[in-house]
């Protein structure tokens, strides 16, 4: 069960990984269009508004290609062994499930909504300066309350680069420093990347 | 049939063959002898060379006969190609 879960790539990989991977990112793109969300970003997960179902597609394909083209060019450059191209990028695929879970928290009745008004309520006392100082008491429960229902979603990312990472490692058959720097290098620019991509070719 | 010795359990260094002899008529040959590298690497090591060329060198039939990823197969040869490398030449 914990090899599934957090190595699942020891058991997993090429097309079977590809073939779930993509039908996990459709599956993400349909949850949601129904909740609302955005998935603009490698990383990201934010309400937004209404658009085509084509559209949320889109943006997993971009953010899954982004990071794996990538970390195909950082693995070609350090790996010593050869590595196959469908192995990367299955396991990038199916390292996205974890989003699936986030969206699915956020669908839930009342979880979405009530993360949705705190966050607004909360930006609306952001203070016009920068120096000026939010009221910290009147405001602590609904920060507390936010912070606490995004709680799984965070765990969910977290949980989705470590996948990312134990994908890109095992097919490129990297260790140490030149792993953990290349990809999150690979992550950084892939996430710019992604949000311009996303932002210039389907939310203008 | 006992699995020959490739360290030394005193030291840990490398073990060389000394004496040879004929099953048949029992004619030692004496000098020293350096296993073959496929037989210094680790039992383990040497379990999945020898299912690897029953596979005909398939690892993607490997992946499937140990049921784990093809990733996972190529990693483990290519440990094995780099402990073969590091050896030192005869």
């Amino acid at each position: 069960m914990k090899t599934w879960l957090f190595r699942p790539f020891d058991r997993m990989a090429g097309a079977p990984a590809l073939g779930l991977g993509l039908l996990i990112i459709a599956v993400t793109a349909l949850v949601a269009r129904r909740a609302g969300l955005h998935t603009d970003g490698v990383l990201d997960l934010n309400f937004g508004p209404e658009v085509a179902l084509w559209v949320l597609v889109a943006q997993g394909l971009i953010n899954w290609l982004c990071l794996s083209v990538l970390l195909l060019f950082t693995g070609l450059w350090l790996s010593k062994g050869r590595f196959r191209l469908i192995d990367l990028i299955g396991t990038q695929a199916l390292a996205r499930w974890p989003m699936l879970l986030a969206t699915l928290w956020y669908s839930i009745p009342g979880i979405g909504q009530s993360i949705e008004a705190s966050t607004t309520r909360l930006l609306a006392t952001m203070p016009d300066q920068p120096t000026e100082v939010i009221a910290p008491v009147e405001y602590l429960f609904d920060a507390m309350w936010l912070m606490l229902l995004s709680l799984p979603i965070l765990a969910a990312i977290v949980w989705m680069v470590w996948l990312m990472y134990h994908g890109y490692r095992l097919v490129t058959n990297l260790s140490g420093h030149r792993a953990v720097l290349s990809f999150i290098a690979a992550l950084v620019i892939a996430e710019v990347l992604s949000k311009v991509l996303i932002h210039f070719l389907l939310l203008q | 049939m006992k699995r020959a010795p490739v360290h030394c359990p005193a030291c840990d260094g490398e073990l060389v063959i000394t004496e040879l002899t004929c099953l048949s008529c029992e004619t030692r040959v004496t000098g020293h002898y350096r296993l073959p590298s496929l037989l210094r690497l680790n039992p383990d090591d040497q379990r999945f060379i020898e299912a690897f060329v029953r596979a005909s060198g398939s690892l993607k039939a490997m992946a499937g006969q140990l049921g784990v990823s093809y990733p996972t197969v190529r990693n483990r040869l290519d440990n094995i190609i780099e402990t073969l490398e590091q050896e030192p030449t005869q």
